[in-house]
């Protein structure tokens, strides 16, 4: 991923891995987002956007996951820095951001 | 190939991401102008910016599934910084959320898909395979 410069795309690897082994997550877009870890760390582009698309439609969580990626974390660099650090403190404590059915906007960047 | 989503509103999704990015007048309801995607993949000069081309060919790939083969991290190159293209993509990923919100949103954007009309015979006359 060219935007990031070695440790943008570790970490963002990082939270990708972090999500997929993530328990509970079905094996479809754990499958997805552990190859969206491997593409982002080497810059190889494996998996295409509507692949995601469908996983992100079988699984809520990383379909937020993801639009939270888009929307807020390519923003700008210290967008990213934050949406990372956002994803830290969830994992961090333990427990999955949930989003309520009416809830369909992703949060303020 | 996304759930739940008919071939119908599958050229209505090209519809609002071409939208996006000025182009909704080649995109009309019996699929895309040809030369819309020459222009997306770069075969014939356009106006667009390297993140407008590769929404549209994110456009063509939920389309037809064939259209660049758009990969996340291309798309994700492509579009940093650029807020409204990447406005098109969530969009896109909010309107999956539940079964009946592609066509609440697709409604939102303008675009009124007919029930009557039969993907398959839309998807046929779509890839122009249809006479």
């Amino acid at each position: 991923m060219r935007v990031l410069d070695g440790q943008g795309r570790v970490a963002v690897a990082d939270v990708f891995a972090r999500e997929a082994r993530r328990r509970g997550r079905p094996a479809v877009s754990a499958g997805v987002l552990e190859a969206l870890a491997r593409d982002v760390l080497d810059g190889q582009g494996r998996v295409g956007v509507v692949e995601v698309l469908a996983a992100a439609q079988a699984d809520i969580e990383v379909l937020f996951l993801l639009a939270d990626f888009l929307d807020c974390g390519l923003a700008s660099p210290a967008a990213l820095a934050a949406w990372v650090a956002g994803r830290e403190e969830v994992a961090g404590e333990g427990a999955v951001a949930v989003h309520s059915q009416d809830e369909r906007v992703v949060p303020e960047c | 190939m996304l759930k739940s989503v008919n071939a119908v509103q599958r050229n209505a999704l090209g519809q609002m991401l071409a939208q996006y990015v000025n182009a909704q007048s080649m995109w009309p309801d019996d699929g895309p102008f040809p030369v819309l995607r020459d222009m997306a993949l770069g075969r014939a000069p356009s106006q667009f910016s390297d993140a407008q081309r590769v929404v549209l060919r994110i456009a063509f790939d939920i389309f037809d599934g064939s259209g660049g083969g758009v990969t996340l991290v291309e798309a994700a190159d492509a579009l940093a910084g650029k807020t409204e293209e990447l406005r098109s993509i969530v969009t896109l990923l909010l309107a999956l959320s539940e079964e009946d919100a592609v066509g609440l949103m697709l409604k939102e954007h303008g675009i009124e898909v007919d029930a009557s009309v039969d993907p398959e015979r839309a998807a046929l006359l779509a890839r122009g395979t249809l006479q």
